[in-house]
């Protein structure tokens, strides 16, 4: 398997993070190793019984619990940066 | 008599006792709360169990509630009991950092379920425990504020990701404390600092106000000095949660095993290259305490057990980069402004978190990425089916499956940390549990040599929780 920077790079801007350049080398070391390791699974034969438990869905009525805006303050006290009752971001539309 | 009382460290007596002395009116809550943070304030500053302590108001607030519980007759069996209560669970109005940057100045909203629970039971939260940040680590060295040091000796880790609760305890700042265990974080620490921890069946505790590290394996526990004061905490916070949507129904909670006194050893999977010889020979002592109790051991195998650590890994760090996508630095948490919304996310993911945690972020983008998703998410889910079944099978013939909690014993600080496959590899015996939901202890089990503590891991079938404590009581008997 072959991991090479630009993935890394790639990956990078898919996730939302970054690696500074004097870091890339030992990321890049680093996941290789890991990446070897596990894909160790890719070769295994699983029996052909194997099915997958019975997954099903956990539902609820979309009922409103809390009185609404009760809790407006507490949750925009944590916001980097808030206008009224509303959290600020730049302008995503120019 | 008080002085006496204030001699002693409270913190080491069992939970029953102090329950006793309180109700008694030979302690008071105030002087065993004022006991476990003078100790607190004493040893944190060797040992770094602690990130924060409560504010005094919120501590004063738990102390009139339990004086008032004693006095009233509404008391339980951990009315007044200090608690130590690891950084990724939220308590409301308090801060709850995950051992992260991105949340260092983060008041959380609301109580967890768990937290809920024990403040009903009237409980006294003191602090909050260091941690790997948000849970990715075993040995707390990736915590971004600092490092959790072995109170056996301090040039060790304390493990991890719950170091810091393992340490409180075992250090006599707390008598119990709560961590989170996705793939050992629990046991592991339990097992380096000499102190009883417990992982339960998925679906037991709810994970409502856990941070979410790997949702599909994530289950909060106890720690303590003894079974049976892990076990006191279980049962108050083990409850069903209609806001965990994986919390288990009550119909789904009945247990009708019968004890057989049989426990089965994968001999084939213990006795590989990398246990230390110390750990391999306390672990066949263990079973023979077990043995002179009354107990069989019996040979089992289990198909594929050695590659469970790839399927752990490779379904954690999946989970990890969906969950973690949340800190955007928009709504809270550390921000950082770029030129645009999406340059600001990067910046502020990159600033706030540390290395480890980009990394798996990074390993879940490819794993779940296009093209790649059929080699290894999906052929990690199907392994994760198999091993469920393999379970299934050998726990038709014995009560509980004996594993050592970690290969190796408490390693030095900074021996592991730059090699992040190295880290995973201590995390073999404990993972199989979190992939296959079951719930499994960490008892102390003897020490090194060298005075490290060891630890024995029971794992007993979904719900069999009981057996875990029946045996863990025995096997305390057996090493008294």
């Amino acid at each position: 398997m072959i991991f090479t920077e630009n993935d890394l790079d790639n990956l990078a801007r898919l996730a939302r993070v970054s690696i500074k350049s004097e870091e890339k080398t030992k990321m890049l070391h680093d996941m290789q190793a890991i990446l070897e390791h596990v894909s160790e699974v890719n070769s295994l034969d699983i029996p052909e019984d194997v099915t997958a438990p019975t997954v099903f869905n956990v539902v609820r009525e979309d009922e409103v619990l809390r009185v609404t805006g009760a809790l407006t303050e507490t949750i925009l006290a944590n916001a980097p940066e808030c206008e009224g009752d509303y959290v600020k971001v730049s302008q995503v539309f120019k | 008599m008080s002085k006496c009382h204030k001699s002693l460290n409270s913190m080491k007596k069992n939970i029953e006792q102090l329950h006793s002395d309180l109700l008694s009116g030979s302690l008071s809550v105030r002087d065993l709360v004022n006991s476990s943070l003078a100790i607190t304030k004493e040893k944190n500053d060797d040992i770094g169990a602690f990130l924060g302590m409560y504010t005094d108001a919120f501590i004063e607030e738990q102390i009139a509630k339990a004086e008032r519980m004693l006095k009233d007759g509404t008391a339980t069996a951990i009315t007044g009991i200090p608690f130590a209560i690891k950084d990724n669970i939220v308590v409301k109005g308090e801060i709850a950092s995950a051992g992260s940057k991105i949340l260092e100045n983060y008041k959380a909203v609301y109580d967890a379920d768990v937290i809920e629970a024990l403040k009903d039971a009237g409980a006294i939260l003191t602090g909050r425990t260091n941690m790997d940040e948000f849970a990715m680590g075993g040995s707390t060295e990736n915590s971004a504020y600092r490092v959790t040091k072995n109170p056996h000796d301090l040039t060790k880790v304390a493990g991890g990701s719950s170091g810091g609760s393992a340490a409180a305890v075992a250090s006599g700042m707390v008598p119990v404390a709560l961590g989170s265990d996705t793939g050992g974080s629990i046991r592991q620490p339990a097992s380096f600092c000499g102190v009883v921890g417990l992982k339960t069946t998925y679906g037991k505790t709810s994970r409502y106000g856990a941070m979410a590290m790997g949702s599909s394996l994530d289950q909060v526990g106890p720690f303590g000095n003894s079974v049976r004061d892990v076990e006191i905490v279980y049962d108050i916070i083990s409850r069903v949660d209609k806001r965990d949507s994986t919390s288990l129904a009550k119909e789904n909670r009945v247990f009708t095993g019968v004890m057989k006194k049989i426990i089965g050893v994968p001999w084939s999977f213990v006795k590989r290259e990398g246990i230390d010889t110390e750990v391999l020979v306390n672990f066949e002592n263990s079973l023979k305490k077990l043995e002179g109790q009354g107990y069989t051991v019996k040979d089992v195998t289990i198909g594929h057990l050695d590659k469970m650590l790839s399927v752990y890994y490779i379904i954690m760090f999946a989970e990890v980069s969906s969950n973690l996508a949340r800190y955007d630095g928009i709504r809270y948490g550390l921000s950082v402004k770029g030129e645009t919304n999406i340059e600001g996310y990067a910046k502020s993911r990159t600033e706030g978190f540390g290395d480890e945690v980009r990394r798996r972020i990074l390993l879940g983008t490819y794993i779940l990425s296009s093209g790649y998703y059929d080699a290894y998410y999906n052929k990690a889910t199907a392994l994760r089916n198999y091993l469920r079944k393999e379970f299934a099978k050998v726990f038709e013939s014995v009560d509980v499956i004996a594993l050592p909690t970690s290969p190796v014993p408490a390693f030095t600080i900074g021996e592991r940390h730059g090699d992040p496959l190295s880290m995973y590899l201590a995390d073999i015996f404990t993972v199989p549990v979190n992939i296959v939901g079951v719930p499994a202890i960490s008892l102390p089990s003897g020490k090194t040599e060298r005075g490290l503590p060891l630890g024995l891991q029971l794992i007993a079938p979904h719900n069999g929780e009981e057996f875990l404590f029946a045996i863990g009581k025995d096997f305390e008997k057996a090493s008294i």
